[in-house]
Order: structure tokens, then sequence, then C-alpha cells
């Protein structure tokens, strides 16, 4: 079933619970520099916000693939990476317009949230709700 | 032998004093034995600092150290810094949330080792494995926010993670702190002294590596478990993610414990204006949590009215309300708040900061300590604006500030006379807000605490007041029956629960044997309940050991005056009190329990029986 992700920044606490479940679901090790959801958190911690994949509708980083690596599923309406036509390039990461894909350095590959096929696992972990998967 | 999967396997030491940096290899059997965080600090703090070594001296070592589970999602986290303290002479560890020392772990490191001097202030940068000593002469004088945030920009890096100290440290207030990204404290014993005497302004890391685990599913599962557990737990649902750990102002002060103007009393009048409830409707914004913690029990404030409005702090926690507060004879919120706010950015331990303003207060108050410099303050309970301008004079050593910084200990030894029988404090730690006249097993936790006067190794209140069963059943709260047994178990299970580092709370929805759950599927070893909480048994006489090496026998396992001789006043336990004879019993028990002899040292059969003999 096709999903969106909501997030609602004023449920978060800033424990980054999601980004170890994303990282342990992603990588089988804990690995919060890996997880596809990173939570920005300010000094003073007036500021916590879950920043992910929310599945816009300009789909920038798709139309900026010079490659055609990045697609939209349409059975989970995720934003899917072909890695093995991705060149690493790193336009997605720049074209996007709320900072929600990241370039892992080390595999030179963008992590981008894939919506786990439909079941996101940080929002099954999320203490406070801050995170919602909604059926579309 | 190479350790579980869950370690790094190595050790960082830095030598301030030379200049340069090693790694170790973090050895197997250590962390077999003792685990990690509490037990590997204590294990490296007793081979590394010899006895009599002055805590400011660069023989003394800092140690920052993770556990086998930081870094997982394991809940409820944090991370643990240990010296040998300059307030108490003994073992000193103080534990911080935040999202510092998994950063540690990410960068490669189960321990971060500091020892020496560097010559001019500096920092220390730990970027993966690269380690450099930066500058730092820029940063002197700066907050501790200011220097978390200076650094940040320094490496361009808004990812990097600081541990730092504010003026206070800097100049060695006794009782200055280590505050941990992102505004969480590693408050007690001074460690930031330490850390100012080596010329140590911060310590930032980015780590960008990976923690793996033996049984990667099973752990994941039973993690998700646990977090489940604590989620849902009444006392999580009800009083901590909702009012965190100033939820307890009430029980405190209607049950007597809530220490007031310098532990006379254990209820003050109006103590409700510092309740959580009261605090979320006027101080707090949000709700924060530290690593991968469903507990939630912190908040963000923001002062809305009078002339400290417009600052935002994490607080006021329990223990702010308590010694800032009730102990100062304030119940303003505000001004507990902005009080709360200063001690963290200029770097001082709110507990121990109240403790000593509320007995210089009861000093100028009955005429033992006369200054024109406290007439001028007009140094009485109550007075929020000389609260304030004390914290600012102890953080920057001016005036009588000087003399404060040193602790209650330290200004009872100066003033003289009969200062000392008003000096609240166990071993030089000013005791924190859970006095015990209305609680003899705590009496017994706060005197045989490894690091002096402190609730966090041990809190009986539970089993004495609210009737939780101890291990052989309820207690009487008042008795002395069956106290010892409470206390040793406490210590134990706490000193367990400190090697993986876990959080204290985390312990109202998980028990030792889930923390052994845990611990074994990261491990891969098989670990029971019983095996768990002998773990913490052995890092609890290890603890013993450092302090017997320094001098600490019976004689130090001792009260305050005021708990031993003035009869609480007020409350539920007004005219009670731990008499010299009571507190005796209490030792005599506890020792037997922990087979230690009648002076309070270990025996060899009980190190011997906890493997501690060839580690000695």
């Amino acid at each position: 079933m096709p999903v969106k992700l909501e997030i609602h920044p004023e449920k978060c606490v800033g424990c980054r619970t999601c980004e170890l479940a994303c990282s342990f679901k992603k990588t089988g090790n804990f690995d919060p520099h890996l997880s596809r959801v990173q939570v920005a958190i300010g000094n003073p911690r007036t500021i916590m916000y879950p920043v992910a994949c929310i599945q816009c509708a300009e789909q920038s980083c798709v139309k900026a693939c010079p490659v055609s690596a990045l697609r939209k599923d349409e059975a989970t309406n995720a934003v899917l990476l072909d890695s093995d036509i991705c060149t690493g390039c790193g336009l997605c990461v720049k074209s996007c317009p709320y900072s929600a894909i990241s370039m892992d350095e080390r595999g030179r590959k963008p992590l981008i949230c894939d919506l786990c096929g439909g079941d996101p696992e940080c929002v099954k972990w999320c203490p406070t709700g801050a995170l919602e998967a909604k059926n579309i | 032998m190479t350790p579980a999967p869950c370690y790094c396997g190595k050790i960082l030491e830095v030598d301030l004093s030379r200049g340069n940096t090693a790694e170790r290899p973090l050895d197997p059997a250590v962390t077999r034995k003792l685990v990690g965080g509490k037990g590997l600090a204590a294990w490296l703090l007793y081979k590394m600092v010899k006895p009599g070594t002055d805590p400011f001296s660069e023989q003394n070592v800092l140690i920052f150290a993770t556990g086998p589970l930081t870094g997982t999602i394991a809940p409820s986290q944090r991370g643990l810094v240990c010296a040998k303290s300059p307030l108490t002479g003994t073992f000193s560890d103080s534990y911080f949330g935040g999202h510092f020392i998994q950063e540690l772990k990410y960068a490669g490191y189960d321990a971060l080792v500091i020892r020496g001097r560097a010559e001019r202030l500096s920092y220390l940068w730990i970027n993966d494995g690269h380690v450099e000593l930066r500058d730092a002469s820029g940063l002197r004088g700066q907050d501790t926010t200011q220097t978390s945030l200076s650094i940040k920009r320094e490496l361009g890096d808004a990812k990097v993670k600081v541990a730092c100290i504010g003026p206070a440290g800097e100049r060695r207030v006794r009782f200055a702190l280590i505050d941990c990204d992102v505004k969480r404290q590693a408050g007690r014993g001074g460690l930031g002294a330490v850390m100012g005497s080596k010329n140590l302004k911060a310590v930032a890391v980015r780590g960008t590596g990976s923690v793996g685990v033996a049984k990667p599913q099973e752990f994941f599962e039973t993690a998700r478990k646990f977090h489940r557990t604590l989620l849902e737990s009444e006392a999580v649902r009800t009083v901590w993610s909702k009012y965190g750990t100033a939820g307890s102002v009430e029980f405190s002060n209607m049950q007597g414990f809530f220490p007031t103007r310098n532990f006379q009393d254990g209820h003050i009048e109006e103590g409700e204006r510092l309740s959580g409830v009261s605090q979320s409707k006027l101080l707090w914004l949000r709700r924060a949590a530290c690593y991968a913690c469903p507990i939630i029990c912190s908040a963000i404030s923001f002062i809305r009215r009078g002339p400290h409005s417009g600052t935002v702090l994490d607080g006021i926690e329990y223990e702010t309300t308590g010694l800032l507060g009730a102990n100062c004879g304030l119940t303003d919120p505000e001004v507990v708040a902005y009080a709360n706010y200063l001690c963290d950015e200029l770097g001082l331990d709110t507990i121990s900061a109240g403790g000593v303003i509320g007995f210089a207060m009861e000093l100028f108050e009955r005429g033992i300590w006369r200054d024109p410099e406290l007439e001028a303050l007009r140094l009485r309970f109550g007075n929020g604006e000389a609260v304030l301008k004390l914290i600012r004079k102890i953080s920057y050593r001016e005036g009588v500030g000087d003399l404060l910084a040193e602790g209650v200990k330290g200004v009872a030894e100066r003033v003289g006379g009969k200062a000392g029988d008003f000096a609240i404090h166990v071993k030089g730690l000013e005791t924190p807000a859970w006095p015990p006249r209305g609680a003899p097993g705590m009496g017994l936790a706060l005197a045989t605490a490894d690091r002096g006067g402190c609730h966090e190794r041990g809190w009986p209140i539970g089993y004495e007041v609210e009737g939780i069963p101890g291990p052989s059943g309820p207690v009487e709260r008042l008795s002395l029956e069956g106290k010892a047994e409470i206390v040793k178990w406490e210590q134990d299970w706490f000193a367990a629960v400190d090697t993986l580092v876990g959080c204290d709370f985390s312990r109202t929805g998980l028990m030792p044997e889930d923390s052994a759950k845990l611990l074994s599927a990261a491990t891969g070893w098989e670990i029971s309940a019983e095996e768990f909480l002998k773990i913490g048994e052995r890092v609890w006489n290890l603890t013993r050991m450092f302090n017997v090496r320094e001098g600490f026998t019976r004689k130090d396992d001792d009260l305050p005056r005021r708990f031993k001789e003035e009869p609480l006043p007020s409350g539920p336990a007004k005219g009670h009190m731990i008499s010299s004879a009571d507190l005796n019993r209490l030792l005599d028990d506890y020792y037997r329990l922990r087979k230690w002899d009648s002076n309070g040292i270990p025996t060899r059969e009980k190190l011997a029986e906890l493997g501690l003999g060839e580690f000695l």
C-alpha cells in the first residue's frame, strides 16, 4: 500500500531512536550516519526536527538525476534508488529542498528513505508519534 | 581472544603534557569481568592513579567511558566521566545523557583517557581516528553553550559533539561540571575542575563508524520489547515523560525530604510552586530525551516573565529545585530557573552550588561567619538576588566566591568554630535532595556511596516510603531492619547498570534479568541476572578498594551532624533522625553483608570470590 511519511516536529524529543532503527534495518549495524532519517537538534534544544524524504510532489531529486537512477515507486510511493546506475554525483543531494538526502561518503551513494517497502521501521520506534506513515 | 563485537576494542590515551596520543587495545579479560562503563573506568583509574595523587596534578587522569550497549538502540543510554575527585579525594564517576559519548564510540573508542596538563588552554579534536590538540585561548571565559557552538563553527561541522567546561571549570571550582552535548551535565564531584586543571577547555568528537552486536536480530527485538516496556510503564506514562524528575517535588515535600534552608527542614511552604505541574504551566516549551530513550524525562524551559525573561534552559530538574530552590529558601520558579541557567552556563553543579550557598546563608544568619561582603549581599534564606550574585562570584572565584568554590567541607574548615556543625556533606560531596532523617536506609546509602553523599548509588526511599518490596520483602519506613540488605542490593544493581552505561531511571521498567538479556545479545556471552548483579558487586568492591587505598575507612562512612543529632522538625517522620548508634548498627549490618571487615575494608576472601584478587 502506498504511504507518505508525515513528520510532526513539535512531537520530536530528539532521542534519535529513528536513526538507529533505520541504520540497523539498512545495514545490520547501529550507524546513525547511514540513517535515511536525520534528527536536527539545536543548542538549546528549542529545535528538534526529524528530516527525511516526505515523498514531495516536486520530485526535484528524480528530475536532477542525470542517469535516471531515482524513480518514484507507484506501489509504495517511495523514491527508489538504483545503485547500480547511480554514479554518486550528488546532484540529488543538492537538489532536495528539504535537505532530506545525505551522502554516504564511504560508499559514495545517496541515502534516501525507501519507506522500508511501505512499513517504515523508524515509525515503529518513534516514542512520541513524531514520525507517521500515512496511507494515501 | 578479542573483545565482543559491541566493543571498539580500543582505548585512546592522550598525554597533554607530552602532547602525544596512543591507541591501546581493550583487554577482553577486563571486559568479561567488569564489562565497561563504570567497571572499565574504575579499573583504569585504579591502575593509573597512584594513592595520594593530588586531583589537580598532572598525574590525575580524566576518563570518558562508553559501555557495550553505547551507540546501539538499547534504551536509555548515558555516558560517564571519571577521575579522582578534587572535592572528596575519592573515586568519582559522573553520568550524563545527550549524544557525546555515543559519538566517541562511533569514532572508534571504548574510552578516552586524558592525563598530564596542556601548556596552554587547549581542546582535543577527535575526528574518527585522527586526534589533534588545538589552541583554545580564544575560548577562554566562554560559557558552555558558547564554547560548544564556537568549536562547531571553527571545525565547520554542526554534527561535532562537544564536552566542555565553563569559566568555573577553568578556575578549578571544586564542584565545576562538564557540559556534554546537548546541555546534559556531568555535574557531580568536580570533574570539570579536573578538566580545567589539565588546561583542557573541551573535547570535540566526530565519529562515523558503526557499532555491531553479537546477535543482531535477537538484540534488536529484545531492545524493541524493552523500549515498549518503558514507554508503557505506569511510572513513565504518568510521571517521567510528563514531569520528569520535577515530578518528585510534591512527594518529597510532603514526605519530609525536600531540603529546606540548608537541610534544617524537609518541607517548605509553597514548595508546590517548583513542582512539575507548576513548571509545565510556567516554564516548559517541550519535552526532550537522551539517546535512544523512551523515558523522555527532560524539559526545555523558557522564562517568560520577570527580569530574566527570554532565557532558555534545560530544567528545572528535581535536584535543582531542592538545592538551588528550597535549600536556599527559594520557591519562585523563575528565580530558580535562572539560577539553574547560570550554573549550567558558567559550569557549576547545581546540587553542590545550592548546598554551599545554603550553608553560607545559615552560617551568616547564625552569626558564625561574619564578613562585610556577606553583609552587603544580605545573605539570608530566600534572597534570590544574593543567590544569583553568589553563583557568579563562585564561578569566577571573586571575593567570598573564592572560598565558596572550595565546597561545603572547605568552607567549614576555613570558617572554623561551629561551622562544621552545619556542614551538610558526606566525604566532602554536598548531599543531594534526599536527606535521610525520615529514611534510615537512605542514610546508609549516603554514608557508603563510593563518590560521597550521593543518591544515585542506591535509593532506598522507594522501598522505605513507597512500599516497593526489598529482596526479602517489604520493610518498615523508620526501622533499621532489612535496610543494609536493600542498600547492598541497590548499590550492586546500580553499579551493574552503570557498566552498560544505562540510566538509573531505566530501572523503573527494566529488571536485572532484562539488562542481562541485552548484554548477552550484544556480547554473545550468556549472562544471568545473578551474574549481572555479581558484576555490580565486583565493581562496587573495586571502587571501594580505590577509596581504601586513599585512606578511607569506616570513620568516613559518616553522616552530617544535623542528620544524627537534630530531629526532623516536621512531616510524617517528624522527630526522627539517624543517631550515631543507629548509623553504627546499619554499618555493622552492611559490612557483614558485604563481607567487609568491621573497619569497612573488603576482606581478602571477598576479593578472591569476586575474582578481583589478581586484578588489584
